[in-house]
């Protein structure tokens, strides 16, 4: 396919790696928890991180006393789409408050309305063992 | 999958596998510990059909964003917090199993039998037992 691919959480990484290394680790061994034995469960999320009522975009629970956000959308236990984020300190305190943490919202906003259009026209759908999205064209940009 | 897709899926692979490898095994099973943990809690709270503010209530808290880190896979929990949130939802958090030791000592020893003249060997045997159950030498 023509054009370049966007790897929001591969995007997140590289750009945090060398500044967040500790919160980034704490962040994947989280995940990994989560991947292998947890799974997504929704105490593990600030839920609600959108502004439309259960538009489904929500960030990893912060570390205590460490500042960098991932925003994510949470179609369920079994299914999280990893997005991107940015440093969060304490003088802020709410994502409208910074334009980087405001542009990653949004953008997750809006593959979220993409991502819940598509599983309501059924161009979407959740496997059977509810581990998988699947559907014709996967790609949302 | 196209090419450039293809090497950006590997060049992703590549990426978060070295940070997973970073991780060592002591970080990663404190990462567990603590999400277990908070699953643990957050499947009692299921099992009492509470919510979070059951709990706050119980805990005679007015902050639910405690609350809300302590189910959070993230808290660094202190023993009486735990023990605390074990009373309240009927559960022991900190379920600790002794393995009972058994020692089996075994003791040897020789016994000698000192040979004496009949006469003096009859002499010696007990006769009785006392009330105090001390044996009785008809010397």
């Amino acid at each position: 396919m023509d054009g370049p691919t966007k790897q929001l959480f591969n995007d997140f990484l590289e750009e945090y790696q060398s500044g967040y290394e500790n919160e980034l680790m704490n962040m994947i061994g989280r995940l990994k928890n989560m991947g292998n034995t947890n799974a997504a469960k929704e105490e593990y999320f600030r839920l609600d991180e959108g502004l439309d009522w259960n538009d489904l975009v929500c960030a990893l629970f912060d570390i205590p006393e460490k500042f960098l956000r991932l925003y994510c959308i949470r179609i369920s236990e079994q299914i999280v789409i990893l997005g991107n984020g940015g440093p969060k300190p304490k003088y802020i305190r709410a994502w409208q408050d910074d334009p980087r943490l405001t542009k990653e919202v949004n953008e997750m906003m809006e593959y979220s309305r993409i991502i819940r259009t598509k599983l309501e026209n059924m161009d979407f759908r959740i496997t059977s063992d509810g581990l998988h999205l699947e559907g014709k064209n996967l790609r949302l940009i | 999958m196209s090419k450039i897709e293809k090497k950006h899926k590997a060049t992703n692979k590549n990426l978060l596998d070295q940070m997973l490898s970073k991780i060592t095994p002591a970080e990663q099973r404190r990462i567990d510990d603590k999400m277990n943990l908070a699953a643990a809690i957050i499947d009692a709270l299921k099992e009492k059909g509470w919510k979070q503010k059951d709990l706050m209530e119980a805990l005679e808290s007015s902050s639910p964003s405690l609350i809300s880190k302590y189910l959070s896979g993230t808290h660094n929990f202190t023993v009486d917090t735990l023990s605390d949130i074990g009373r309240v939802l009927g559960v022991n958090f900190l379920n600790f199993e002794f393995k009972d030791k058994i020692e089996v000592l075994t003791f040897s020893f020789s016994t000698h039998l000192n040979v004496v003249s009949p006469s003096s060997f009859y002499k010696k045997m007990p006769m009785a037992v006392d009330e105090e159950g001390c044996l009785q030498y008809n010397i």
